[in-house]
C-alpha cells in the first residue's frame, strides 16, 4: 500500500496544469507528473489527467447526477444539502463547492486512509460500473467514501473527475509530447509512439506498456478488432488539377458523401461502430449493425464507410445535419425510421487475422469488393478512375448533383496512414462564387458579450484554427453572422461547461476576450476572404511579418461539427493554402494587388 | 456440511435491510455455534455488528468456519419471495454457491453464486460510553421521525434520569424529552451527562430495518463518541448492533 502514489501528487499537479496559461509548461508539468508516479499506474493517471477511466471508444461513463454529488457531500459532511447546493450556486462549479464543504465537514469517521492514485481509479470504476436499480445510491456510497479520505482539493478534483469537469485541456498530443519529455524520446520514439496510438486509440495502454515494458513492446501494439483505429485523413485543395498534381501513380476518385464517417469492426456475430472520434456509436445506429453482420462475408473485419441519411421516397441524401438526429440517447428506434441510412464503404484495413493496412489502396478495396456483398443499403463510394481533369471535374459535378460534398482523390498505391493527414487523400468540395473555396472548421476558444439584442448572451465568438506542430489554437475571426435566435440561446448553454477562468494554455491570442473557454467546440464557418491582420494570431509572420491572417465577412453555416474534436478543425497549414491560393485565383483573375 | 433452518424470515428481512442501506456486499461468517456479520459501510461513519446464535435457529449444522459473501441485492430479492411463517433452509450448493430453499406447502429453490470477497476482519469500536437508555422499538423510531421533519441532525443528551433529542434548523426547532416515567422507556442510566449529535438518516434507515415485533432496543451513547443501538433477536442472547460516527456540533 506504501508503495502506490498518493492521490495528493496527482492533485498538486493538475493544480499547475490548471494555473499555467503556456502549452510548453502544461507539457512539462505533465512530464514531470510521468515521472513521479510508478510503472503500473501510468496508464491510469493518463486516462485520469484526461478526465476519464477508460479510451472514449469503450463508451463507458461515469455516469453521476449533479444531484447525486450535492447529496453525497451533504451527507458525508453532515451540512443540509441545502447549504451544499447554496455554495455550488455561489461558486458555480461543484468541484470548487466540495474544496469548501470539505473544510466545513461536520461528519466524523471511524477511521480514515489516505488516498492514492490507484484507490481513486478502481473507485471511479465501481462507480462507472454500477449501473441499474439503486445505481446512483451505490455510485454516492463510494463517492462518500473517497470524499471521506480527501483533503480539500483531493476533494475538489475527484468531484471534478466524476462530473466530467476537468479543464486541464491535456489533448492527445499533449501526452504524446509529455511521454517523450519524460522519457527523453528520440524523433524516432515519437513515430513509434504515435504510431501505437494511432492504430490502438488507447493513450494510456501505449504510455503503460512504454513505461512498463519499453519500446519494442509499443511496436507490437497493433490492429485489434474492437478497438478503433484513428481514421486516414484528406489534405484540401481548391482545384481538380492541383489535386492532380498530386496523384502521380493515378488517382481514385471517390464521393465525399455528406454523412458520418463510420468504422465498423465485425467480430463473429458482435458488431461495434466507431465515429472518426473513436467514440463508440454502435447504440445510435442499430440498422448499421444488422447491414453489417448481414454483408460482411468475413469472420472478422474492419471495414471504413460513410453512413448518409437518406429519404426513401425519393432515394435522395439529407445532409449532415438531418443524420445528426440519429445521435440521440433516447428514441433511436423512432429516429431510425425517421432517418434510415445508407452505407458507402471505401476501405477495409483488417479481415480475418491479416492486417491490410500496408497493402496499396488499390488492392485493399479488391478485397473489400471480395469481402463485401453489395446490396440496396450497403453499396462501395461511387467511384471513378482517371487522371483526366476534364472526366473529373463533371464526376465532381456529378457528386454534388447527387447531393454530396464533393470528391475524395486517392492515390492507388497508398497504404493506410492511420491517424495521419497527407496529400494521398486529397479533399476538393463545390466551389461557391465570390467565397472562398471551402468553409473552414473553427475552434470556440474564446466570447464577447452581445449589446443590444444581444445583449445578455454572446454577440460574437472568438474562433480559432489549429496548429499540430505546436499543438495550439491560433485565432483567425470574430464570428457573429449566421446566429439565429435559437443559435444565440444554445451557445451560452452549450459553451458554459468550457468556461475558464483565464485564457487556455493552449490558445494564442492577442485579443482579451470577456470570457475564455477550453478549445472544445466546432462551428463551420464560411467567409469571403482570408486577409492580413495584425491582431489575429495564425500563422502570424508567416506571409508578412507582424501580420498573422484572419477571415473577412465570416458567417456561421448553423453547423456545430459534433463529429470533429477540435484537433480535427482546419489547421494554419490550410489556411495558410488557401490564403495562396485565392491569391493565385485573384492573380489569374486580374483582381488581385 | 452447512445447514440452517429458521421460520423467522423477518429477521433476515431485517439484516438485509439494514445492510443493503450501506454496501452492496455483505460477508457472512458461518461458524459452527453462530453466524456473525460484521461490515462497515464505504465512507466509515456505520457500522453494522451482527451475533445470530445457532439456539435462535429451528435447525443449525455447521461444521466448520464458512464466509460466503453475497452481493445484497441478490439476497434481497431472495428474501422478498418468502413470506411470514414460510421457513428458510440454507446451504451449500454445488460450485461455489449457496443454495436458499423457501417452502409453504410448495418448495422454491434459489441458487446464489458466492462472491470471492477481500473480506478483512473489522474490530468493533471499544468504546467506554456515558450514558444509556432502553426504549421502544416505536418509540425511537417516532422521536427520529419528529426531529427529521425539521433537520438532518440529532443532537442526544443525557441528564440523570433524562433523555434529551433535539433537532434544530433554520425551519425550527424540536425538542422529545423522555424520563424514567415515560411510557417508552425501560431504563436510562446516565455515568456522566453527555451530549453528541449524529446524522438522522443514517439512524433512521438502521431503526426502520428492524424487525418491528421487536420491543426494546437499547441505545449508548457519550459525548463526542460513537452512539452504539443495539437490538436482541430473542432472549437467547442473539444480537444486531449498529454503530454511528458522531458529528461536530
Amino acid at each position: 500500500m506504501d508503495t502506490e502514489t498518493q492521490f495528493k501528487v496527482l492533485v498538486e499537479h493538475f493544480k499547475q496544469m490548471e494555473d499555467t496559461t503556456k502549452r510548453t509548461e502544461l507539457t512539462s508539468i505533465l512530464a514531470h507528473l510521468i515521472t513521479s508516479v510508478k510503472p503500473d499506474e501510468i496508464g491510469e493517471v493518463v486516462y485520469l489527467t484526461q478526465g476519464k477511466l477508460y479510451p472514449d471508444y469503450m463508451g463507458i461513463e461515469l455516469g453521476v447526477a449533479e444531484k447525486t454529488v450535492i447529496k453525497a457531500l451533504a451527507k458525508y459532511s453532515g451540512l443540509p444539502e441545502e447549504k451544499v447546493d447554496e455554495i455550488y450556486k455561489k461558486l458555480g462549479d461543484l468541484g470548487d463547492a466540495a474544496f469548501e464543504v470539505v473544510k466545513e465537514k461536520k461528519q466524523m469517521t471511524f477511521f480514515s486512509q489516505p488516498l492514492t492514485v490507484k484507490r481513486v481509479y478502481s473507485t471511479l470504476d465501481k462507480i462507472a460500473r454500477a449501473s441499474g436499480k439503486g445505481s446512483q445510491d451505490i455510485k454516492m456510497m463510494h463517492l462518500m467514501s473517497l470524499l471521506n479520505d480527501a483533503d480539500p482539493d483531493e476533494a475538489r478534483y475527484v468531484v471534478k473527475i466524476v462530473l466530467g469537469t476537468l479543464r486541464l485541456g491535456v489533448a492527445d498530443y499533449t501526452i504524446l509530447d509529455a511521454l517523450s519529455l519524460a522519457l527523453a524520446g528520440s524523433k524516432e520514439m515519437r513515430d513509434i509512439v504515435e504510431r501505437a496510438y494511432n492504430l490502438t486509440g488507447d493513450l494510456g495502454l501505449v504510455a503503460s506498456t512504454l513505461v512498463a515494458n519499453g519500446l519494442d513492446a509499443v511496436k507490437k501494439l497493433g490492429i485489434s478488432v474492437g478497438r478503433p483505429i484513428r481514421p486516414m485523413l484528406a489534405e484540401r485543395v481548391p482545384t481538380v488539377e492541383e489535386a492532380l498534381s498530386y496523384m502521380q501513380n493515378g488517382c481514385i476518385a471517390e464521393y465525399k458523401y455528406d454523412g458520418e464517417r463510420v468504422q465498423i469492426h465485425k467480430d463473429g456475430g458482435s458488431v461495434k461502430l466507431f465515429s472518426r472520434r473513436l467514440e463508440n456509436i454502435t447504440m445510435h445506429y442499430p440498422d448499421i449493425v444488422q447491414l453489417a453482420l448481414t454483408y460482411i462475408n468475413a469472420d472478422k473485419a474492419i471495414v471504413e464507410g460513410e453512413a448518409v441519411a437518406v429519404d426513401e421516397n425519393t432515394g435522395e441524401f439529407y445532409p449532415f445535419q438531418e443524420l445528426m438526429h440519429r445521435r440521440r440517447k433516447y428514441g433511436i428506434e423512432e429516429a431510425m425510421k425517421m432517418y434510415p441510412v445508407s452505407l458507402f464503404l471505401f476501405d477495409i484495413m483488417y479481415v480475418d487475422g491479416k492486417e491490410l493496412i500496408d497493402l496499396p489502396l488499390k488492392d485493399r478495396r479488391e478485397i473489400l469488393w471480395k469481402t463485401v456483398k453489395e446490396d440496396e443499403r450497403v453499396r462501395f463510394a461511387h467511384h471513378l478512375e482517371s487522371t483526366n481533369p476534364k472526366e473529373l471535374e463533371s464526376f465532381m459535378e456529378q457528386a454534388i448533383t447527387d447531393g454530396c460534398e464533393g470528391l475524395v482523390v486517392k492515390d492507388p498505391l497508398s497504404p493506410y496512414r492511420a491517424g495521419a493527414r497527407g496529400y494521398s487523400w486529397i479533399k476538393l468540395k463545390r466551389d461557391y462564387q465570390g467565397e472562398l473555396a471551402d468553409t473552414l472548421d473553427l475552434v470556440v476558444v474564446g466570447a464577447f458579450y452581445g449589446r443590444g439584442r444581444r445583449a445578455g448572451t454572446y454577440g460574437t465568438l472568438l474562433v480559432a484554427v489549429y496548429d499540430p506542430d505546436t499543438d495550439s489554437f491560433y485565432t483567425v475571426t470574430k464570428v457573429g453572422a449566421g446566429f439565429t435566435d435559437e443559435d444565440l440561446k444554445r451557445f451560452p448553454q452549450i459553451l458554459e461547461k468550457y468556461r475558464m477562468p483565464h485564457k487556455h494554455a493552449r490558445v494564442v491570442s492577442k485579443m482579451e476576450a470577456d470570457v475564455w473557454f477550453e478549445p472544445k467546440v466546432v462551428l463551420e464557418v464560411q467567409a469571403q476572404e482570408i486577409t492580413l491582420s495584425p491582431v489575429h494570431t495564425a500563422a502570424f509572420g508567416t506571409i508578412k511579418e507582424g501580420a498573422g491572417l484572419a477571415l473577412r465577412f465570416p458567417r456561421f453555416t448553423g453547423k456545430i461539427r459534433d463529429d470533429k474534436s477540435p484537433e480535427d478543425a482546419t489547421t494554419v497549414k490550410e489556411l495558410v493554402e488557401m490564403y495562396m491560393n485565392q491569391k493565385k485565383k485573384a492573380v489569374a483573375n486580374g483582381t488581385g494587388p | 456440511m452447512l445447514r440452517v433452518v429458521t421460520k423467522d424470515i423477518e429477521l433476515w428481512n431485517t439484516v438485509v435491510k439494514a445492510a443493503s442501506a450501506l454496501l452492496e456486499e455483505i460477508a457472512l461468517e458461518f461458524h459452527p455455534d453462530r453466524i456473525t456479520m460484521r461490515s462497515m459501510d464505504p465512507s466509515h461513519i456505520a457500522m453494522l455488528n451482527l451475533d445470530w446464535l445457532a439456539q435462535s435457529f429451528d435447525e443449525y449444522s455447521c461444521d466448520g468456519e464458512y464466509v460466503l459473501a453475497l452481493r445484497i441485492e441478490d439476497l434481497e430479492n431472495v428474501i422478498k419471495r418468502a413470506s411470514r411463517g414460510e421457513s428458510m433452509e440454507i446451504t451449500l450448493g454445488e460450485g461455489n454457491t449457496i443454495v436458499f430453499k423457501v417452502s409453504d406447502g410448495y418448495e422454491k429453490e434459489y441458487t446464489l453464486h458466492i462472491l470471492e470477497s477481500a473480506h478483512t476482519a473489522i474490530p468493533v469500536p471499544k468504546v467506554s460510553f456515558a450514558a444509556k437508555f432502553v426504549i421502544t422499538l416505536k418509540g425511537f423510531r417516532d422521536a427520529l421521525d419528529d426531529i427529521s421533519t425539521v433537520s438532518d441532525q440529532v443532537n442526544i443528551k443525557a441528564e440523570q434520569g433524562r433523555i434529551t433529542m433535539i433537532g434544530s434548523s433554520e425551519y425550527g426547532n424540536v425538542k422529545v424529552t423522555m424520563t424514567t416515567s415515560t411510557p417508552d422507556i425501560k431504563e436510562i442510566t446516565v455515568q456522566d451527562q453527555a451530549s453528541s449529535s449524529y446524522s438522522v438518516e443514517y439512524l433512521q434507515k438502521f431503526v426502520k430495518s428492524l424487525k418491528s415485533g421487536l420491543d426494546f432496543i437499547t441505545v449508548e451513547f457519550g459525548s463526542r463518541l460513537p452512539i452504539k443501538v443495539q437490538a436482541a433477536f430473542d432472549d437467547k442472547g442473539s444480537k444486531f448492533e449498529y454503530y454511528l460516527a458522531p458529528r461536530l456540533d
